[in-house]
């Protein structure tokens, strides 16, 4: 028989069952807020969210999928959910893959606003699943790649448009590179009339002439010749990817060697040092192009060498940097201020320190330079002091590439 | 009738070259005909002896043509085409001679059986000398072809 329970002891029970109640109402309260706040981060949610039955039939949508779609809530909740697709056979491919793989990751879909308006999406779903682990349904978020798909038609639009302004520009440049070519040409038939003509007057009626007159000749066939290594430089230079011949390897170190020996005189003339680095590497291209490429480094190195040098001395080699083959042919010579280091790449550009040094000079030969290296894919540049000397460096593209 | 030609043809249609080279032949003590003619159409009647250089007797074939590729109308390649193609004419020794010294012009010219591709050099001494060379390997250390005329 059960002891009847003391007041106090009632008095307890009730206080605690009040307790209890308390507890719960607060317990279901958090559930409540816990669900609220749950919601509101769904309605919130600036993408269409929607979930969908095992069977397709949309369960539960969030704000976003009736913007997007044009449909309340209620229209939309047990309708199939590849309606609202333009191409719904796609959107159930998806679906079924979701079943199958337990998700699908930015699958481009277009959802059908209720007025026809379209809109692109990445499609993202992954299933959940009940207490008993049998697959519950389909969470399913679309993102509206509008703005990334019209970024990328203009993006493709405008690579379209510099692919042809690059083609534009490339065929302006071939024509302008015929121009000069042909108009050299025809520079050069009256330099060998006035030239010839020169030696001819000499010849024939030197005996006449004044000193002033022999003096006259001479300015007359010294612009000529000038004329003429301009015009000798213009055509290397218009013929540069224009005539292009057969590429091969070879050793750098013969390119060099036969540069130098062309040099020679002016080499000993000035009593400058030669040093070529040992074991220089095989290089791929156009060899005769290459070899003026070099020699016209050389020629420069030399002229520039600097009259009251003590100790001449120009070094050709190959370094590493960053894990990319250098070539160089470095001077002690007067050298090059910094500001005129892009100047000196410029047809015709010719420095008044130049002009002072060595006088002649057409301007075009580290322009031919510039343009044989980079239509070997490579690049050229260099670092100078005045005063101290410049040293050229440049790339060239392996034979693979 | 079999001979062995000694005069020149000179197609060059700048007179102020044609007057160079002529000088430096008879510098290099070549006293034989030189005729200069100054476009290619006027060359192909030449030797073909037609129009007004018909008479045979006056416009025997030479023995050496030296030709400019850049003439007026039909130019130099189309009339050594031309010299090339027929059966007696082709065995004249043609020598381009020009200011061009453009890979295309240099490969048509020996497509088309071109003996020789020579450039006018700059300089007076240069051209002078190369004209000599041109003078005395074709016209004196070279054998002449013997032309037989229909």
């Amino acid at each position: 028989m059960q002891k009847k329970p003391t007041y106090e002891e009632l008095e307890q029970r009730v206080k605690e069952s009040e307790k209890e109640a308390i507890r719960h109402k607060k317990a279901e309260e958090a559930l409540k807020e816990s669900h609220r706040y749950t919601r509101e981060l769904i309605e919130a949610a600036p993408d269409p969210l929607v979930v969908i039955s095992p069977e397709g039939e949309i369960t539960d949508v969030n704000r976003a999928t009736e913007v997007v779609t044009g449909y309340p809530r209620d229209k939309l909740i047990g309708t199939h959910f590849s309606e609202y697709f333009t191409d719904p056979r796609k959107a159930r491919q998806a679906y079924l893959q979701v079943l199958r793989e337990g998700h699908v990751r930015d699958y481009p879909l277009e959802i059908r606003h209720r007025d026809g308006k379209v809109t692109p999406v990445f499609y993202n779903a992954s299933v959940y699943h009940d207490a008993k682990g049998d697959i519950a349904g389909v969470f399913a978020a679309a993102r509206d790649i509008t703005r990334r798909r019209d970024a990328e038609q203009e993006l493709r639009k405008n690579e379209k448009r510099l692919k042809a302004l690059l083609a534009e520009v490339a065929a302006k440049n071939e024509e302008l590179d015929s121009f000069v070519y042909r108009v050299s040409h025809d520079l050069k038939s009256p330099i060998v009339t006035i030239d010839g003509f020169v030696g001819a007057l000499r010849e024939d009626f030197g005996d006449v002439l004044s000193e002033g007159g022999e003096k006259y000749l001479k300015y007359i066939s010294d612009a000529a010749r000038k004329m003429e290594l301009l015009i000798n430089d213009l055509l290397a230079l218009s013929r540069i990817g224009r005539v292009t011949r057969k590429k091969t390897e070879f050793p750098f170190a013969r390119l060099v060697k036969d540069a130098l020996k062309a040099l020679q005189p002016q080499i000993k003339a000035r009593g400058i040092v030669v040093n070529i680095q040992e074991d220089l590497p095989v290089i791929y291209g156009e060899r005769m192009r290459l070899a003026r490429a070099v020699d016209n480094l050389l020629t420069n190195a030399i002229k520039y060498i600097g009259k009251e040098n003590p100790s001449p001395r120009i070094d050709v080699g190959v370094e590493e940097q960053d894990g990319q083959k250098v070539f160089f042919v470095r001077d002690n010579g007067i050298g090059i201020e910094k500001r005129d280091f892009d100047k000196i790449f410029q047809v015709f550009h010719r420095l008044p320190s130049a002009k002072k040094q060595v006088g002649e000079g057409t301007g075009v030969g580290l322009t031919i330079v510039k343009r044989i290296i980079e239509h070997h894919g490579g690049k050229i540049w260099l670092i100078s002091e005045p005063g101290k000397g410049s040293t050229f460096y440049f790339t060239l593209k392996n034979k693979e590439a | 009738m079999d001979y062995e030609p000694s005069n020149i043809l000179l197609v060059e249609d700048e007179e102020a070259h044609a007057e160079l080279t002529r000088r430096a032949i008879r510098k290099a003590g070549n006293a034989n005909r030189i005729d200069v003619l100054t476009d290619g159409e006027e060359a192909l009647d030449y030797v073909f002896n037609r129009g007004k250089y018909a008479d045979k007797a006056k416009y025997p074939l030479p023995g050496l043509i030296m030709l400019d590729i850049k003439l007026p109308g039909i130019d130099g390649i189309e009339v050594l085409k031309q010299i090339k193609e027929h059966p007696v004419l082709k065995k004249i020794p043609v020598i381009m001679l020009t200011t061009s010294d453009r890979e295309e012009d240099i490969c048509r010219s020996y497509v088309h059986c071109a003996n020789s591709y020579l450039t006018k050099p700059v300089g007076f001494k240069e051209f002078e000398e190369k004209i000599m060379q041109i003078d005395s390997y074709w016209m004196l250390l070279n054998k002449p072809p013997i032309l037989s005329e229909a």
